[in-house]
């Protein structure tokens, strides 16, 4: 489908790929609540999570019948979209001054004090953390979601947990 | 990463799955029509966590930037030797500005270590000019009592803000609801009461007296203004006196901070192993800051004034002076203990610009005898970058010239460096090619041509040097793992 705009995806979606287009529903009804939830570790905002997990979805259907594995694929939209989306939401903060954290507390006094020092490091530190300890990654894995070295990904991460370390005992 | 998990790592898991169990499932239908936009930003607002009390504005810290004049730049590809291609004006060939001359001498009292347990090599250096995150724009007073913490204390910060405080553990303060919960750093010992009250959010934490107490002078103290930011006015009686505070636009001053990371031989980088150390100093700016203040609250007083705080907890200490000095050491889920991690600290001193020269270059060297990964020749010298499974850097070897590499653990993507009167923006990425790009940083990555730049392909990477224009200041590099400003290297 490639760059062709999104009626042109559905009008080939209709005629020709029925099949992939069941598989398409099922990739969505699967992975959706992964990817929404990656999304919102990435972005803290539940808006801005479902924006994002949408936009890679339709990514993905724009570019479907070419994708072999959706959910790898789909992960590594939703982190540049993200990835994006932070450096737009640092200059926004820039200006307003302010914490962006509008989901509510876990009532849990040292994971919400673990969440709020998160927020407060940088957000390339933030995205390494999410994929080393959400979902688990590994160094190498997270080098080639990001496209950077492994040795980068270690030393970030490194750096990125002293950073918490040091948030939360400020 | 392998190696004995530190404290922080189970807390990190447990904190990130319990909030994507609370963000719950999206069932968000599909609409492939829908336009394709970047979501718009959430309007940000102060909010307070239930407990943990203290109201906290979140900075990040890779949006601290300067404005400067954009640099417009028409700017055309041109083909070059052996895959090199050079991006520059389309009138001219670039030519370097001459820019400041060299000045060591902002880093001149700069804290350096002297001393570290054998077997630790310096692996990791950069330092910042500017305020730290800690505690922006709060009001913090400290009341002890007589002129000590010893006997009981109350630290208070006050922070612009307006909203209803929900917590487990409701109670009164200055009759109004709040939440007592118990605080982060010593929850066995100490207490935090958070409430709102006309528009300021307020965290009281105590250690050494009664909830019931703590309350009583709470109630009794007295707003100094209309404008609760200006903080409580100094009790006029009862045995709690105000010890010290910082205002808000004081609380959080510029100072000449550095980081420095030490790996054992075999460079063990992940947490608890092997020997790792990470350092944090900082000096200057206007006296007595919060960090000073908050530290004092869980500590004694020495006799100059130096205040020193131990977190067995996370294996820290930090010791902060009234004269704004700080120090934060980090073993790093290691097994160095605090007697070792205090002669660390007795061995921190000021530092000439000589010095930390040297403390420079003797890191850059060893990150230069990291293994070549890639290399490319472009006109104005050699990129490098080097690695291995643990480290990577890169490093420039400007025509005529010395090594320069990379000395931050957290951004070895790229590199800025002052060579001669030339400051030149250095980037190797085996991802998306690398900009970089004058003027405030921004937003996304912008679609216009970077810097005019010369840029090579080798080995899987793309290479990437620009002589900064002299008019500019700072600069954003841009890569596909994220932006990282840099601003005009002093030396």
């Amino acid at each position: 489908m490639g760059q062709q705009g999104n009626e042109g995806a559905l009008l080939l979606m209709a005629d020709d790929t029925a099949a992939t287009a069941a598989s398409f529903e099922g990739v969505y009804e699967a992975e959706l609540p992964a990817i929404s939830r990656l999304a919102f570790l990435l972005t803290r905002s539940r808006e801005v999570a479902e924006e994002l997990a949408h936009d890679a979805f339709v990514k993905l259907y724009e570019h479907y019948d070419t994708v072999e594995r959706p959910a790898g694929w789909l992960r590594t939209a939703v982190v540049r979209l993200a990835i994006n989306w932070q450096r737009r939401q640092a200059v926004e903060r820039r200006r307003l001054a302010r914490g962006p954290d509008p989901s509510a507390p876990l009532g849990e006094p040292e994971l919400d004090e673990t969440w709020e020092a998160l927020g407060r490091l940088r957000p390339e530190r933030q995205t390494v953390l999410v994929l080393r300890f959400y979902e688990d990654l590994s160094p190498r894995e997270i080098a080639l979601l990001l496209g950077c070295p492994t040795a980068t990904v270690r030393s970030r991460t490194k750096r990125a947990l002293n950073d918490l370390r040091r948030e939360v005992t400020r | 990463m392998s190696g004995r998990q530190t404290v922080m790592e189970p807390r990190l898991r447990a904190t990130l799955e319990a909030k994507a169990d609370q963000f719950g499932t999206s069932r968000m239908p599909f609409e492939p029509t829908r336009p394709r936009e970047v979501a718009p930003l959430v309007t940000l607002d102060a909010r307070r966590s239930t407990r943990g009390g203290r109201v906290r504005l979140v900075l990040a810290g890779a949006a601290v930037v300067a404005i400067l004049g954009g640099v417009a730049v028409v700017a055309t590809r041109g083909g070059g030797d052996d895959g090199t291609s050079t991006v520059g004006p389309k009138t001219s060939t670039h030519v370097p500005v001459a820019g400041a001359a060299a000045d060591p001498s902002v880093v001149e009292g700069m804290l350096l270590p002297h001393w570290v347990p054998e077997g630790l090599d310096l692996w990791g250096f950069d330092w910042r000019v500017g305020p730290s995150s800690n505690f922006l724009d709060s009001r913090v007073q400290l009341f002890g009592r007589g002129d000590s913490t010893a006997d009981g204390a109350v630290f208070v910060e006050i922070q612009q803000g307006d909203g209803q405080v929900v917590g487990t553990n409701p109670t009164t303060v200055r009759g109004v609801p709040a939440d007592s919960s118990s605080a982060k750093e010593h929850p066995d010992s100490t207490t935090t009461l958070d409430w709102y009250e006309g528009g300021a959010g307020i965290s009281a934490s105590f250690t050494g007296m009664s909830q019931s107490e703590v309350v009583a002078f709470l109630d009794g103290l007295t707003w100094r203004s209309g404008d609760e930011l200006a903080g409580f006015a100094p009790p006029a009686d009862g045995g709690l006196t105000l010890l010290g505070e910082t205002a808000p636009e004081a609380s959080d001053p510029s100072a000449l901070q550095a980081t420095f990371d030490y790996l054992d031989g075999q460079r063990h980088i992940a947490p608890g192993e092997g020997l790792q150390l990470s350092i944090h100093t900082g000096v200057g700016g206007a006296g007595m800051t919060a960090s000073y203040l908050q530290t004092w609250f869980h500590s004694t007083t020495r006799g100059d004034g130096m205040v020193e705080a131990y977190d067995p907890h996370y294996g820290t200490l930090r010791r902060d002076w009234p004269d704004g000095r700080r120090m934060w050491i980090d073993a790093n889920g290691t097994a160095i203990d605090r007697a070792t991690l205090a002669h660390v600290a007795d061995e921190i001193s000021a530092a000439t610009g000589t010095e930390v020269l040297g403390i420079r270059q003797q890191v850059e060297d060893r990150f230069g005898s990291l293994p070549v990964v890639a290399s490319a020749h472009v006109d104005a010298g050699v990129i490098e970058a080097r690695g291995d499974d643990d480290l990577s850097t890169v490093c420039f070897v400007p025509a005529g010239g010395s090594r320069r590499c990379t000395t931050d653990l957290g951004i070895p993507i790229g590199g800025s460096f002052l060579v001669g009167d030339t400051w030149y923006v250095v980037a190797a990425s085996n991802g998306e090619p690398p900009a970089v790009h004058a003027g405030e940083q921004q937003a996304e990555r912008p679609d216009t041509d970077g810097l005019p730049g010369q840029v090579a392909d080798a080995g899987g990477y793309h290479f990437l040097v620009v002589p900064v224009p002299a008019e500019a200041g700072r600069v954003t590099l841009f890569s596909n793992t994220g932006s990282v400003p840099f601003d005009r290297p002093p030396f």
